[in-house]
């Protein structure tokens, strides 16, 4: 195992080489330059000349690259030509944003899915089979931002003021009123959160959490809920399901112990294609929610031209890829013990 | 057990830490005064840049930039610039225009305690003028001489030193309104990496309000500046300003409807209704006319270069048509106006309002095109010209819903008096780069007005020794040529308004634009906010004097 680790880290070495030379020269073959964003009509030609060496762009393509791949193996990933800012400090405060949203997202895909789709093999052709079936197609099939943008719209405006209301003619406690209010945007109350006290404040973090989770989450518990479906269908009919039952364990044990650990490995497989649409950060759900994470960084940038920071986001998001799907064949051998890897 | 613990504890620290320190020092003064003093929140679009204020170009920037400063003369507007005594208590012109002398105060300090003083204003002025640093302001410095710009007498006299008696409204604009940066902090500053300095994140400020907390892409929070020494008429009177970064315009909307904002700028026509009814707390202010639509005909095309085509093509299109159908509320209220020129209305004494926008009529059209050589003369419903069909690209910018509209509008309107026009979308930098180049058909686009008046990079012909980059059209008439340079050199702004106006009418005769409307931009702000000032100078134009009366105070801390 730990062989089988070296070597896909060793492996991603040219996978990482291949993203970010692939991406410098889709910006080079990009028109137009960052450096005109400096110019205006009266620039003098000198002043404009002094701009181009200042940002590099009157050296070659391929002395800027080897430059650029030289700053990336000594993690210098330079100043970000739109700001003037340390790339690394504009990707240290939006990763973790990105992380955190990824964390709880997969914490709702996953056990959502997984019980969903067990209650559906379970009962399978059941009115709650078909049910579940329905509405599972119906979230897999809407439009991501959608969805975002009706959650937002209906819970964080519509609820909240119908429970503000409440509040204020006094039909609930204000207390329940605050915790019963859920925000649309931001990671924290932007007026009262520094008067709160720690655990106000991470409550109030959390809150903020459940919507854009949410909104990350619903399509693709959707999605999982159906793959684990026809997992445990296709594993509840093996020959030592039934060895299972025929011991005399309780159904639960029979499902649970044997059934879906090894309807699991799908998902697993599911988890690791999952990681780079979550660690690249999905800029349509953090616009609307205005969540400061990678997504709207690498969009911004690209629409910047501001070629250090895209080359970093995109190094970055690379790095965790590979270190996702590393993780998931990790799960995979844990799941099924009949893997190995050398 | 163990590594459930331990990932909880992973997932409290990382949801703990960045953003705030829990419970932050209260602002200073009376419990009771900091509590009737109110807090208002804004839906902001984008984040700010760099605050160093030299090298700052976005707008999200100068408007906050601006609040932390105090300017060396300070702008009211009414039909022009007004001027007001700022940090510089009086100037005076030399009779021949080329020096402006200064007087500043000598109270005036920076948060940390330090002296705001005329070498300031020439040490700012030092660095705009530095190549190394690259600012984009260099081009303001082009107008001063090389000692003047400008020249310490001592700590609160200085002196502007022009090449020229120009424009006086143009050259005092660029000078009065610069954040001033401290030669005590940035004095020994590598230059060529200035923007890098901590100085970006974290100014001196030296105006009413400081920065208290910069949190990036999440919010910015402003407080009074309990350090600022200026005259007390200009103290902040709220008791903070939290700009809410919001990207998404539907996202500001909601929060304005839901109270979660106070104040939001460009809210779109279709939603002055529904914001009307649903919320009548909100009160929506018109921002005047800084920000035009125009189409843009590329005269060096054979097929644009003649005047009665132009003319023609302005006939056919429905201007008054297409304001009433995409900028008219369904009350019927309109929220722009015709344009004739890039000068804004806004400026009254300048704009020439007896230029009467060229009629709607298809006849008229037909006719101009018809003298122009322009006849279907193979019944396919096409014009056509020595065997050459009228048929065009019409491009714009991506993300611009507006002008997607403009676009299709358009097409429809000149397919009737046979124009096949074909649209193209591009993407914004490519778009802007083919103007300039010259490189297009026709093109949807616009102009963010200035305030004072300098036609020259629109409007005047290339010359051997400089190329005008926002001429996108190619236009020249020498005449017209004559009448910028005159009026930019003509001092007076009085005597300059008659030469500024035949230069319009010069220009809207040439037709080298399709000159489409002027823009009202619509601010939205909760009724309870007083004193607000939100004008075609600024949406947070003395934002220090917005107040609140105590009894409608929302957030008392």
């Amino acid at each position: 195992m730990i062989k089988y680790i070296a070597r896909k880290l060793v492996l991603a070495i040219p996978l990482v080489i291949g993203v970010v030379t692939l991406i410098f020269f889709l910006i080079e073959a990009s028109p137009g330059n960052v450096a005109d964003k400096f110019f205006n009509s009266e620039t003098p030609p000198e002043v404009r000349e002094m701009i181009v060496a200042k940002y590099g762009l009157d050296q070659p393509a391929m002395v800027r690259y080897v430059l650029m791949l030289k700053n990336l193996v000594f993690m210098d990933f330079g100043v970000s030509m739109a700001t003037g800012k340390p790339v690394f400090e504009l990707v240290a405060d939006a990763l973790p944003n990105t992380l955190i949203l990824s964390a709880v997202t997969l914490a709702i895909i996953y056990p959502v899915g997984i019980v969903l789709g067990s209650i559906q093999a379970t009962r399978q052709n059941s009115f709650t089979d078909t049910g579940i079936s329905v509405g599972s197609l119906f979230l897999y099939s809407m439009p991501g931002f959608w969805l975002a943008m009706m959650l937002q719209l209906n819970i964080s405006y519509h609820f909240s003021m119908w429970i503000e209301g409440m509040a204020a003619a006094g039909t609930i406690s204000d207390t329940l009123g605050a915790i019963l209010s859920i925000p649309g945007s931001g990671m924290y109350d932007a007026i009262q959160y520094d008067y709160m006290s720690p655990s106000e404040q991470f409550l109030n973090r959390c809150k903020h959490l459940l919507l854009p989770g949410l909104a990350m989450a619903v399509a693709s518990a959707a999605g999982t809920a159906r793959y684990m479906r026809s997992s445990l269908l296709e594993v509840i009919r093996q020959d030592y399901v039934r060895t299972a039952r025929a011991k005399g364990l309780l159904e639960r044990q029979v499902l649970v112990k044997h059934g879906m650990r090894n309807a699991m490995l799908p998902i697993v497989t599911l988890f690791g294609l999952s990681i780079p649409f979550l660690f690249s950060g999905s800029v349509l759900i953090e616009m609307i929610f205005a969540w400061p994470g990678m997504g709207r960084l690498i969009v911004n940038a690209i629409y910047a031209q501001d070629t250090p920071l895209i080359i970093a986001c995109f190094f970055v998001s690379t790095l965790l890829v590979v270190a996702g799907n590393l993780v998931a064949d990790v799960t995979y051998a844990i799941v099924d013990p009949r893997i190995t890897y050398d | 057990m163990f590594a459930r613990s331990l990932s909880l504890l992973s997932a409290v620290a990382l949801i703990s830490c960045g953003g705030a320190d829990p419970t932050t020092e209260k602002p200073e003064g009376p419990a009771s005064a900091q509590e009737t003093r109110d807090t208002l929140v804004v839906g902001y679009m984008a984040d700010m840049g760099n605050l160093i204020s030299i090298v700052n170009d976005s707008a999200s920037t100068t408007n906050i930039l601006s609040n932390l400063s105090y300017p060396l003369i300070k702008s009211d507007f009414d039909c022009s610039l007004k001027k007001l005594p700022g940090l510089a208590t009086d100037w005076k012109w030399s009779d021949d225009g080329k020096t402006l002398s200064m007087t500043l105060r000598d109270d005036l300090t920076y948060q940390d305690g330090t002296k705001v003083t005329a070498d300031d204003v020439a040490f700012t002025w030092e660095l705009i003028s530095d190549p190394e640093v690259a600012s984009p302001r260099i081009s303001y410095v082009e107008r001063m001489t090389k000692d003047g710009r400008p020249k310490v007498i001592d700590d609160t006299h200085l002196e502007w030193h022009f090449t020229e008696a120009y424009d006086r409204d143009s050259q005092m604009s660029h000078a009065s309104s610069m954040p001033l940066l401290p030669r005590a902090k940035l004095g020994t500053a590598d230059r060529k990496t200035l923007r890098g300095h901590q100085m970006s994140k974290e100014p001196l400020a030296y105006g009413p309000w400081k920065l208290a907390k910069w949190e990036p892409n999440t919010r910015i929070v402003l407080e009074p500046n309990d350090k600022f020494t200026g005259p007390a008429e200009d103290r902040a009177h709220l008791n903070r300003v939290i700009f809410k970064i919001l990207p998404e315009y539907t996202t500001r909307l909601i929060e304005l409807q839901g109270g979660k904002i106070d104040m939001m700028e460009d809210i779109n026509v279709p939603d002055v209704d529904k914001l009307r009814k649903e919320n009548p707390e909100i009160k929506l202010v018109r921002r005047g006319w800084r920000n035009n639509d125009y189409i843009a005909w590329n005269m060096t095309k054979p097929m644009f270069a003649d005047k009665r085509v132009r003319t023609a093509l302005a006939h056919a299109v429905d201007v008054n048509g297409m304001i009433e159908k995409m900028l008219t509320s369904e009350t019927g209220e309109a929220f722009a106006r015709p344009g004739v020129g890039t000068i804004t209305p806004a400026l009254c004494g300048v704009h020439n309002d007896d230029i009467v926008p060229l009629s709607h009529n298809l006849e008229k059209a037909k006719e101009l095109l018809a003298e122009a050589g322009w006849v279907d003369t193979d019944a396919d419903g096409i014009l056509d010209k020595d065997g050459e069909r009228f048929e065009f690209l019409l491009s714009t910018n991506n993300g611009n819903k507006r002008r997607a509209d403009i676009q299709i509008r358009v097409q429809a309107q000149l397919a009737k008096i046979g124009v096949k026009v074909n649209l193209e979308k591009q993407e914004m930098n490519t778009f802007y780069e083919n103007l300039r180049k010259k490189d297009y058909d026709a093109g949807v686009a616009g102009w963010s007005s200035s305030l004072f008046i300098d036609p020259e990079s629109i409007w005047h012909c290339d010359t051997d020794t400089r190329k005008y980059e926002f001429n996108f059209v190619g236009y020249c008439n020498p005449e017209v040529d004559k009448l910028i340079e005159k009026g930019l050199t003509t001092a007076d702004p009085k005597e300059a308004a008659p030469i500024w106006k035949e230069m319009q009418a010069k220009i809207y005769e040439d037709q080298p634009y399709l000159f489409l409307w002027w823009m009202d931009e619509i601010v939205g702000i909760h009724e309870r906010f007083e004193s607000v000032e939100i004008d075609v100078l600024s949406p947070f134009h003395n934002l220090h004097a917005w107040e609140v009366p105590p009894e409608k105070v929302k957030y008392k801390r």
